[in-house]
């Protein structure tokens, strides 16, 4: 099995040490000289090592500019790269794990899951106000003492930081989202650490009507931890919660960061996306549209893999990654998180007519998984962490080249909404035992 | 991308989530009801009398003279205030921007 992750042959400087060929930077690295930031080389390279055929299409989180994600291969135009459509400022978890604010058009790379990841985000609205100063009259201090000093916050800066101990009476600290939910699932986080002394504390966080909440409880330490609470299914909620479980003075915890969003969508278990800051007013973050990748000379016209490692935000709700004719779904191969809870589903669409989708069963979306979609006539496998899980023989033909890669269901509609960690594209179909390796 | 951002009252929820459905929306085998235009429609929910909604819009289609409008069908529910409001996008401004 070869070792050498292949896509470092294109660059001019090589080595039998992982990750060396970054140390050299001024060489001639194709993805230094075109982007303007990169980052995470270490564990992308060695994504994708197992593989001796070689992909026309990889992208992993690591090079970018504005407008633009930079793929790591193919190193020569067509590059194929994705553009990036985003309005406004983002917030993204850096490397450092510190909470980083973000420019128009910037790609994120984030590290939220521990790991850098290409974060791909649909709108939402931080429903709390004053998100970050609990002092204001709009948070309800019921059974909390609410006091302050000055820290460095999540942010990694020097500033006050607002700390609750409990009270023995029924409450907490509680805010009134600026519109409740009305049969929307929603999703609360804050950020939350121990404020002094040894050992954890626990905190209750969740959501509700006022005094009423529904809680999970987590356990936090000496460092700042984003700490949350999703809704199982759509709510009436109209109210954030959060308070130590603890009434001693030794578990009182430092707070920052407040937000809680609903889903788009009436039904559907609570999501929660990067940090939105706010102040006096609700604040909507606007959704991320990476479009018009790829090339035709680099999808394969009539077979090949399309693979992806990826996580959604929530396990149910309909987002796709796709490779498509002409940003239409007449012509597609998709990747798509299913609307069914822990389902992933590989779909083609062929001349408009033609619709073959074959599904696998995960643990959960949210978690990263590695998928694998074999694409021929008569020779479809889906194979998700090593296996190959569902099949087809059913014949079908495109009717335009497929010619872009993009972030949502190739139309333009149902964007990811989640980490990406790696995309390839192979315009050659792999054998079986090519795409245990690739996916395990 | 030519942005611009429009604060809406509408009379009800359901006149607002008519005018909404308006800009496009597709439904898939699923069942599931999506959005198929760019823009970033939020609802804030009612305020008095009125639902109250606001868009943040994305590349409107531009007018002979260069200039854009309400899509058809908004501009009457339109509102102009001074201030950024009790809902902002994040890192854009509705003064700057506002249509």
């Amino acid at each position: 099995m070869a070792q050498e992750i292949y896509h470092r042959t294109d660059w001019g400087y090589a080595s039998n040490e992982w990750g060396s060929v970054y140390v050299n930077a001024e060489l001639s690295n194709e993805l230094y000289k075109r982007a303007a930031n990169y980052e995470n080389s270490w564990g992308s390279d060695q994504t994708l090592n197992a593989i001796n055929k070689k992909a026309s299409i990889i992208l992993l989180p690591t090079a970018y500019e504005k407008d633009t994600i930079h793929n790591v291969k193919p190193s020569s135009a067509p590059f194929g790269d994705m553009t990036l459509i985003q309005a406004g400022t983002t917030t993204r978890v850096n490397e450092s794990g510190l909470v980083a604010s973000n420019t128009t058009d910037i790609p994120r790379i984030d590290y939220s899951k521990g790991e850098g990841a290409i974060l791909s985000e649909l709108a939402t609205t931080n429903q709390i106000r004053y998100s970050e100063d609990f002092s204001n009259v709009l948070w309800l201090k019921t059974a909390v003492t609410l006091t302050s000093s000055t820290g460095t916050n999540p942010r990694g800066e020097s500033a006050t930081i607002y700390a609750i101990q409990g009270a023995p009476s029924q409450g907490g600290l509680e805010a009134a989202m600026a519109s409740g939910a009305s049969g929307n699932g929603v999703g609360a986080s804050i950020w939350a650490r121990k404020k002094s002394g040894i050992g954890t504390a626990d905190v209750l966080i969740g959501g509700g009507s006022l005094g009423n909440p529904t809680t999970v409880t987590r356990t936090v330490g000496a460092n700042w931890q984003r700490i949350t609470f999703t809704s199982t299914g759509y709510t009436g909620t109209s109210h954030f919660f959060v308070k130590p479980v603890s009434i001693l003075a030794a578990d009182t915890i430092e707070i920052w960061g407040a937000q809680m969003e609903k889903t788009a969508a009436g039904g559907q278990a609570g999501r929660v996306s990067s940090y939105v800051p706010t102040t006096s007013a609700s604040v909507t973050r606007a959704r991320d549209n990476y479009l018009n990748g790829g090339d035709t000379t680099l999808i394969g016209a009539q077979e090949g893999v399309f693979y992806i490692e990826a996580a959604t935000f929530a396990n149910i709700g309909s987002k796709a990654i796709a490779l498509s004719a002409a940003n239409s779904a007449a012509n597609r191969v998709v990747i798509f998180y299913s609307n069914t809870s822990n389902t992933i589903q590989g779909r083609v669409q062929a001349s408009t007519s033609t619709t073959i989708a074959i599904n696998g069963t995960v643990t959960d979306n949210t978690d990263f998984n590695k998928i694998a979609f074999k694409y021929k006539s008569g020779d479809l496998a889906l194979w998700i962490n090593g296996t190959e899980v569902a099949t087809s023989s059913t014949a079908f033909t495109f009717n335009a080249a497929l010619s872009e890669l993009a972030f949502d269901q190739g139309n333009g509609t149902l964007h990811m909404d989640g980490f990406v960690k790696s995309v390839a594209v192979f315009k050659e179909v792999l054998t079986d035992a090519e795409l245990a390796a690739l996916t395990s | 991308m030519a942005l611009h951002i429009g604060k809406y009252e509408f009379n009800s929820e359901e006149q607002a989530k008519e005018k909404i459905e308006w800009l496009g929306t597709e439904t898939n085998e699923e069942g599931e009801t999506y959005p198929t235009h760019n823009h970033t429609v939020v609802e804030l929910g009612s305020e008095g009398t009125k639902y109250l909604v606001d868009v943040l819009w994305n590349n409107l289609d531009l007018e002979e003279d260069g200039s854009v409008d309400h899509p058809h069908g908004w501009k009457t529910y339109s509102v102009d205030i001074d201030t950024e409001g009790i809902h902002s996008f994040l890192g854009l401004s509705y003064q700057d921007l506002k249509i």
